[in-house]
This record gives structure tokens, sequence and C-alpha cells, in this order.
């Protein structure tokens, strides 16, 4: 099983969202990280079927997807980043009314919901209308509506925004369970909602992907760049100016432990620590001091 | 299905030289395969369920308004539509507002910001949203036969006449907005119809001030061929917009 997206393209009057990216996307958890405006939403629009690519072609296993239709719609999941509901719709009504868009027999559909409903906690709220229930739950609602059809491919759009800790937790283990023999693509800005379920990950900046790999790998490229040491309240001023900052801890007599990226240690108490993807992600998307790994 | 599984793994075990316990696997996944590709709901089956979702409020919103209008038309305007014409400019003007109740409910999935996830499901916005319109369409046929039943009842014009006035600009409008729905993204349709649906309306306005006559018309032996393209280009719109998966809701 493998979606690979050749030399996409997406230009607009003024802009090219995404430019030339190539990707062969493989079972397991993906993580598509950028900043706001990198191009992660458009990227996934043409690879929902939503958007057409100005030039390149997505593939599902070696067929276009613009002619498989219905038939790659049928294993697709999605939820995208903004959505909405009916005014009318309980849970339920929304659950059901999603199983009928994507085909499924009633007895089915009413076996597969009542198994998300109780795997993403809403069998409490099943009957009360979904607008009137909380950022978060309507969330879940968007994501049990994606798992509906057991896909074969799950893209999921900033899935955690308005999810609460314990809530991101329940679902990071849901998608990890959820991810065997299945693509998944998770699109986000918040670094720790894939660092520890995503196997593999690709970076995207101005429309482009600029890195792509196992997380290991990812984070190894920045083994001897991250550095920690204890400094003062005054130098601290003085380094947020210079200094690419990955972390604060305010310790007591006006001290600070600073975690910090730089390609040499700024000073002599400065030790190495161990990367996260984290830090990866803030040394290329850190566009004022030109983040480039070198 | 066991016996399938079973039938199955007999045929593949002559076939192909492999392990029987993997024979077993894969005749599973073969019989999964099988079952998967035959546990969708048939489009009859779609279109059944989403009555269900089309909200009461749409109905009841089509029937007042015609029992409305009808009754503003004949108590309101009483002494134009004793005038020769008048009763052909009323059903023209009822009959376009029967299409624009049908506008709202077409295009609440953008309204609603329903339109992304739609779209990437097995029966897509496309289908949806034809379905939607054909729902649409029996709800305006009610409304449109109501109309006709009152019309003949009270003697205003022959029947033949009152489907001059009463169906062409419906069918005209309606042409002009599958147009739209093809060529355009869902929003420049939602949009452009309510513009088109007011354009008619201010055309049969203009018609009814300045040249009467037009209401006027009792016998018009070019009808059925009207009738006849309108309903073909519909029919023809319908189909290239449902084989080619037309309705989009952003186009560049």
């Amino acid at each position: 099983m493998e979606l690979t997206i050749d030399h996409l393209s997406k230009e607009y009057k003024d802009k090219r969202a995404v430019d030339d990216v190539s990707l062969a996307l493989t079972s397991g958890i993906w993580g598509l990280l950028g900043a706001n405006g990198a191009g992660k939403t458009t990227l996934i629009r043409m690879i929902a079927g939503i958007l057409a690519p100005s030039a390149g072609q997505i593939r599902y296993d070696g067929v276009d997807i613009a002619h498989l239709g219905a038939a790659y719609r049928d294993l697709f999941g999605y939820l995208p980043q903004e959505f909405g509901f009916y005014p009318e719709f309980t849970v339920i009504d929304y659950l059901n009314y999603m199983a009928a868009l994507k085909g499924l027999p009633v007895k089915t559909s009413k076996r597969k919901i009542d198994e998300l409903l109780e795997s993403l906690a809403l069998t409490d709220v099943r009957k009360k209308r979904i607008v009137k229930l909380s950022g978060g739950m309507k969330r879940r609602g968007g994501v049990a509506q994606a798992l509906l059809n057991e896909p074969k491919v799950l893209i999921l759009d900033e899935p955690t925004s308005g999810l609460d800790p314990a809530e991101r937790v329940r679902f990071r283990n849901l998608i990890a369970q959820f991810a065997q023999d299945r693509i998944v693509l998770i699109s986000t800005h918040i670094v720790s909602d894939v660092e520890y379920i995503a196997a593999q990950n690709a970076l995207m900046r101005g429309g482009q992907l600029v890195a792509v790999g196992q997380t290991q790998q990812l984070v190894q490229q920045m083994a001897g760049k991250v550095w920690q040491c204890v400094i003062s309240d005054e130098e601290l001023s003085r380094w947020k100016q210079t200094q690419r900052i990955a972390n604060l801890q305010h310790e007591k007599d006006h001290q600070v432990v600073v975690r910090y990226l730089a390609q040499q240690p700024i000073n002599d108490h400065s030790e190495a620590v161990q990367p996260r993807l984290e830090d990866l992600y803030l040394w290329l998307f850190d566009e004022e001091r030109g983040g480039d790994l070198q | 299905m066991d016996d399938l599984s079973e039938k199955l793994s007999q045929i593949l075990a002559k076939e192909i030289t492999i392990d029987p316990p993997d024979i077993q696997t894969l005749a599973d996944k073969c019989q999964q395969t099988m079952a998967d590709k035959h546990t969708k709901i048939s489009y009859g089956r779609f279109w059944l369920e989403q009555i269900k979702y089309v909200p009461c409020q749409f109905w009841l919103l089509q029937f007042v308004l015609i029992l409305l209008l009808w009754q503003i038309f004949t108590k309101v305007y009483q002494q134009p539509l004793i005038v020769e014409g008048g009763a052909g400019f009323m059903l023209s003007c009822l009959s376009i507002t029967i299409f624009l109740t049908m506008i709202p409910l077409v295009s609440r999935s953008l309204r609603y910001r329903m339109a992304e996830m739609e779209t990437a499901s097995y029966y897509s916005l496309t289908t949806l949203t034809v379905t939607r319109l054909l729902l649409t369409m029996i709800g305006a046929a009610v409304c449109l036969s109501g109309l006709a039943i009152l019309t003949v009842l009270s003697e205003m014009m022959a029947f033949k006449t009152l489907l001059l006035y009463l169906l062409t600009p419906f069918l005209t409008t309606l042409s002009s907005s599958l147009y739209l729905l093809k060529h355009f993204s869902l929003k420049t349709f939602s949009d452009s119809s309510l513009l088109i649906s007011a354009g008619m309306l201010l055309l049969l306005v203009w018609l009814w001030k300045y040249h009467r006559q037009f209401f006027t018309i009792t016998d018009n032996s070019f009808l059925p061929f009207i009738f006849a393209g309108l309903l073909l280009f519909i029919y023809y719109e319908l189909r290239t917009i449902i084989q080619g998966d037309k309705i989009k809701i952003i186009r560049e």
C-alpha cells in the first residue's frame, strides 16, 4: 500500500502554495509539520481530491487518484482543519449521515458508530445537538466520522486543535492503535502531537518539503546543535535577541536554565543535550534567523 | 461466508503452490475483499436516506411561501388579475419563487462548512448535491402542481397556457443554474442562482409593464419544442455533472 505524491504543485494567481512536492507515503503514521501558511492544508486538500493540482500527480498503488474516483474515496478518511455541522444534527444524526455518505449499510454503520462513540468518549452525548457541544467534543465527532469506514488512508488536518491534554493523549492512543496496515497522515504545527506516534515525518516550508524521514533520523540531524546552560536574567534578555532559544526554565536566584540551538556552544559551561523533534522544527522554521541545516 | 472461504481456499490450493495456512489466510482476505465490495448501499438507498436529512422547515417554507404568495396575488392584486394577462404574470412569478426556495437546501453544505468532508466521501459532494436537487425538485413539482390545480379550479386560464407560464420560467432558471453548477464552484452557483432568479423576476415585471401582450399568449405551437429543449438540456447537464463528478467547492 503506497500513496505516491509525484512533483505536485498548486499555483494560485499570486502564490505558489505547494511547490514541486514529491513524497511516498507507506503504512504507518506520518507527521506533516510546518508553520501556518507552509502549504500543508493545500497539499492535504489535493490528496483528499478537493483541490486539483496545477501540476504533478497523486497515485494510490500506482493508479492516479483522479482515475480511481469513488474507489479512492471509499478507502479514504478525512478530517479537515475547519468544519461545521448542520444545526439540527445530534452526534448520532451526524455520524449516521456521514455513514450514509460513505455508503455504509445501516447494520455496519450502527456497529461502527457504537464502537467509535465508546472509544472517543462520546456515548453520553450521542443524543445532544452537536452545535451545543464543546470544541473538543465537536472535533472528536469529526475524528469519529473520519474513522467510520475504517479507511486505508486517513488524513487528519490539525486534529488536536481545541482538545485538552487528556483528550490529546486519548486521540494519540486511538490513532496509534488504528494505524496498523494503514497510511495515517497527521498535519499539524503542534510537534508534540506527532513526536511520539509518527514513525516518519515530512516538514514543509514555503510550499516545499524541507525534510523527510524517520523521526529518529530527523532528530539525529540535530545532534550536536542542541545545548543547555544556566545563565542570569540579565544575560537572558540579550540571548533572546541573538540566540534560538528552545526552552526556558526559571530557577532560584535569578538564574535561568536555557535550552538553545546553535552550531557551536555559546559558552564554556554549555552542555550538549538529547535533541527532540521540536528542536528540528524550531531550527527549520525560525525564519528570522534563517534556519537551514548546514 | 465460511463456506465461501473454504471453497476459495480449495480453488487456490489447486492453483497456487503455497502452504495450507497461507492459503487459508489468502482465502480469508479474498472473502473479506469480496464482502467489502458488496457492503455499499445502493444509490436508491442513499437517495431515500437523504430524505431524512432534509430539514422539515424546508418543506414548510415551500408550502407556506406558495400559499402566502397566492393569497397576496389573488387578494391584493385582484384588479391586475382580471386584466388580461394578469394570471400569466402571477404564475410566472410564483414559478421562479418556487425555484428560489430550492437554493438554500442545495447549497447548505457550504453554509454549514460540511462540504470538504462530503467531497471526500464515497458518495461525493456531486452525488449529494444532485440528490438534494432532485429532492427539492419533487417539492417544487408538488408546489407547481398545487398552483396548477388552483389555477384550473379558479378558471383563470386553459391548461396549455398554464404550462407555458408556470413551467417555462422554472425550467429556464433551473437550466441556467445547472449550467452554473457544472462550470463554476458551489459558492458561485448559490450566489449566481439568486441573481438569475432576481433577474428573471425583474424581466417579468418589465414585460408586464411594457409588453403585457407577452402574458396573453394562449396558443403557442412552439411550446412542446421549448419544453423538450429545456428538459433535454437539464437531462444532459445532470448527466454530465454526475459522470464527470463536476461539482466542486472551489474552482480556480
